[in-house]
């Protein structure tokens, strides 16, 4: 009865993996991975606001006027370009509503996408890669060191972390860098559920 | 409490008790009482078989959810909906702030309004403009009306719809059936009657002028509840034609207010709490004015504000205001008052100590209760102690260049019941409500066999119109208003209109047949006229941006005081709108007979001195604060 409680209520098996069909077969696999678009192309507000805001559908358009222009699995994208309204995505990385986070403060110090989404860059369909559970915000929160990265490597999925003492090093450097706050205001129930 | 204890204690006649039964002290009560957590077995809910009991079922039932739940979901699918086309400059998620102001009484508070992804959620002063700040260009200042005009425009109270009649109905009818009668008045406007809010906007007054030189025969009444009608009548008496005081409290050191409310009811009153505070610093602070302490001595009618802040307070008789006033003339010699005023001792006294050093960047500001005859005298000692362009400043007033409220809104009731009105067009306000009682405006107004109303409200004037038009509430159309000095500036809509509504402007617009109706254009077109043409929309947005526009304050007034003498202390000093408008009363009388239309009783009408005051107190609610409230 326990394990079945354990499995049935833990976010590692009901968010991750959660894949849900959305109203353009959009392929960041694709855009990201084989285009080389980089995240902040369409996701421009991911380091000025909390919300990492989705792309207008403008963005879409600044290409599809030229290309593709009468694929039918672009039909939805032309029809909210001209009629003005909005696409309707459905949202994936859902966090509760007693949960504040903030785009901004993670991917301007140091947290890079691949983090918290994984290799979006190699999906074709996007699914939660991560369970966004309070206990492994926290795994991080603890111990930012070994999850930061250079700033000019934010967007870089291939990017390793190093191994061994440098990795250490470079850690501390960067804690240091991008002014992490210690552990007790990292840890505080307030930071998060404000 | 055993039950014996609590037998004795009802038998002595308990002094407290939870509840009647408690009180009764029936044997279900007691048992009740003896349990801490009435309704839950305590014993059970503690023992560690029946938690574990609990925690199993707890545990199945939630796993069943994870098992069943379509796709192994934790949370109920959510949708996102960017835009189709971001709006120029729009983050979302990042408030932004916008400038636009407030009219009440046809006085313009300037804002700055935080937005929320395209919802006012904040008011707070414009930190740009000179009758909001109060720490200059960093800090602005909003009033409680200000601040809480949020909630109104969110009130699900508002009106939604266009209503004929108790039915709904649509802009589209009403739209159809008003043109064609307002059509057929069109280059005449006979037996068409406006009762109009006040309002100073350029845009609003352009609109105005062109509705009546559509319909040059309509009577334009303009009115409002609270107003500065003895202040205007003063100035008429003292410099033969009415000027807009500016008090400069940061300048002054000795401010003597008769009844002048300046730091809370004042329409000024952001900008003079701020100046006034400037001059307040102790001997201690590092600020400006270092030391320099104003002193405030303030003869009031009731508490006000700014009295519970005066150094020397004066409580007086409305009836007493004038003779303090008068004797202050006299002390300061203005020509053609002379010092024999009786005064009790309190008011000698005060009078005394007010006086002393006026001289010395004094200023003296009558309002409230105080009546024309005293405006004028606060006029000629001001001119006096050489206060006029330091401590205060005399401005033009277009704003009150029309009918005095009392005579228009008298003359239009008995229009009303002489049968003279065809239509009635009611902008704004509430008449039916605030009208002064002894004009009978609610039972006038049914005279007229087409009415009218545009209002953000259903309410008692509403319920007596034929047609109710909601109205559009400053935080959803556009306009423009000049502050208390004049000051231009736009009122920018923070988002659409909720229910439909349309602003004064764009209704008198649809009624006179304008080309153009629409509120933004309105005001781009009376703005494009005084603006840089050169440079495209350039200068407007910059207008916009700082919510006013430089230089157009009112220009200064070049008077000088023309009274020479001013009436005795001993009757008819009364404000016009505190003395229960009798006399209003009586002008209808007159009106009736002069005209052969005579009532029964207008001849005794004629000889009546009494007032309604009560009558009116108890319609109005005697609070003039609250009662602003409420119409707004």
């Amino acid at each position: 009865m326990t394990t079945l409680f354990a499995l049935g209520a833990s976010p590692k098996t009901m968010a991750v993996g959660y894949a849900p069909t959305q109203p353009v077969p959009y392929s960041h696999a694709l855009h990201a991975g084989k285009l080389g678009i980089d995240c902040r192309y369409c996701h421009n507000t991911v380091e000025k606001t909390a919300f990492a805001s989705l792309p207008a559908t403008q963005t879409c358009m600044n290409c599809h006027t030229k290309i593709r222009t009468d694929s039918d699995l672009l039909k939805p994208v032309r029809d909210s370009w001209t009629t003005g309204e909005s696409i309707h995505w459905i949202k994936i990385h859902n966090l509760a509503n007693y949960v504040y986070f903030n785009h901004s403060a993670h991917v301007s110090h140091g947290v890079g996408c691949v983090e918290c989404h994984g290799r979006i860059d190699r999906m074709d369909i996007v699914f939660q890669a991560a369970p966004l559970s309070m206990g492994w915000c926290l795994d991080c929160h603890r111990a930012p060191e070994s999850h930061l990265r250079p700033k000019d490597q934010i967007t870089n999925m291939d990017w390793k972390h190093p191994e061994g003492p440098e990795a250490q090093e470079l850690g501390t450097q960067l804690k240091q860098q991008y002014q992490i706050h210690d552990t007790a205001y990292m840890t505080s129930c307030y930071t998060c559920h404000r | 409490m055993n039950h014996e204890q609590n037998q004795a204690a009802v038998a002595k006649g308990a002094s407290y008790w939870r509840s009647l039964a408690h009180l009764a002290d029936s044997p279900e009560m007691q048992e009740m009482i003896g349990k801490e957590f009435p309704g839950y077995d305590v014993d059970e809910m503690l023992s560690p078989a029946s938690r574990r009991s609990f925690l199993k079922f707890a545990g199945a039932s939630m796993a069943l959810a994870g098992l069943t739940l379509s796709g192994c979901r934790r949370w109920p699918e959510e949708k996102l909906a960017p835009y189709s086309t971001n709006p120029r400059g729009r983050i979302p998620g990042v408030p932004e702030q916008y400038a636009t102001a407030m009219e009440v009484g046809g006085v313009a508070q300037p804002l700055l309004v935080t937005s929320y992804d395209g919802r006012p959620i904040k008011i707070e002063g414009n930190p740009s403009h000179p009758f909001s700040w109060t720490v200059k260009e960093k800090l602005g200042s909003a009033d409680a009306f200000a601040q809480a005009s949020i909630l109104e425009m969110y009130d699900p109270h508002r009106s939604r719809t266009v209503m004929l009649d108790g039915k709904e109905s649509s802009w589209d009818a009403f739209a159809a059936i008003a043109q064609k009668q307002f059509s057929a008045l069109r280059g005449n406007g006979d037996g068409l009657a406006v009762v109009s809010e006040a309002f100073s906007g350029p845009s609003a007054v352009e609109l105005k002028r062109r509705f009546v030189a559509a319909f040059p025969k309509a009577n334009w009444v303009e009115y409002e509840p609270i107003n500065r009608e003895a202040e205007i009548e003063g100035a008429k008496l003292a410099f033969g034609k009415p000027v807009r005081t500016v008090l400069h409290l940061d300048k002054a050191s000795h401010v003597l207010l008769l009844d002048a409310d300046v730091l809370y009811s004042h329409p000024a009153h952001v900008k003079y709490a701020a100046d006034w505070s400037e001059r307040r610093r102790s001997a201690d602070s590092e600020e400006m004015h270092r030391g320099e302490m104003s002193r405030v001595f303030m003869a009031e009618t009731g508490l006000s504000v700014t009295g519970s802040v005066a150094d020397v307070r004066l409580p007086v008789d409305p009836a007493r205001l004038y003779a303090v006033t008068r004797a202050i003339a006299g002390k300061v010699g203005v020509a053609g008052v002379s010092g024999d005023e009786k005064l009790s001792a309190a008011e000698e006294k005060f009078v005394a100590a007010a006086v002393t050093d006026l001289k010395d960047n004094g200023v003296v500001a009558g309002g409230g209760a105080l009546s024309p005859a005293g405006h004028a005298l606060v006029h000629a000692i001001n001119e006096k102690i050489g206060a006029v362009g330091k401590t205060v400043t005399l401005h033009e007033d277009p704003t009150a260049d029309r009918p005095g409220y009392a005579k228009a809104m008298g003359d239009l009731v008995v229009d009303l019941n002489a049968g003279k009105v065809s239509m009635l067009l009611i902008l704004g306000g509430n008449p039916a409500y605030d009208a002064p009682a002894d004009l009978k405006f609610d039972e006038a107004i049914k005279k007229a066999p087409i009415r009218i109303r545009l209002g953000l409200y259903e309410d008692e004037t509403s319920a007596l119109c034929n047609w109710h038009l909601p109205r559009a509430h400053y935080l959803e159309s556009w306009g423009d208003a000049r502050a208390w000095d004049g000051t231009e500036g736009i009122v920018q809509p923070l988002i659409m209109p909720l229910y439909d509504g349309k602003s004064i402007t764009e209704l008198l617009a649809l009624l006179a047949g304008e080309k153009v109706t629409d509120g933004h254009e309105i005001v781009v077109r009376t703005w494009g006229e005084q603006l840089p043409k050169d440079a495209g929309d350039l200068p407007l947005r910059k207008v916009i941006e700082a919510g006013l526009m430089e230089d157009t304050a009112y220009p200064a007034a070049n008077v000088t005081v023309q009274a020479s003498s001013y009436p005795a202390s001993t009757e008819g000093h009364l404000h016009p709108l505190r003395c229960g408008f009798a006399h209003v009363r009586r002008a209808i009388c007159q009106q009736r007979l002069a005209s052969g239309n005579a009532r029964p009783d207008d001849q005794a009408g004629l000889g009546q001195r009494g007032s309604d005051f009560q009558e009116r107190c108890r319609r109005l609610g005697s609070d003039d604060r609250r009662h602003h409230q409420d119409r707004r």
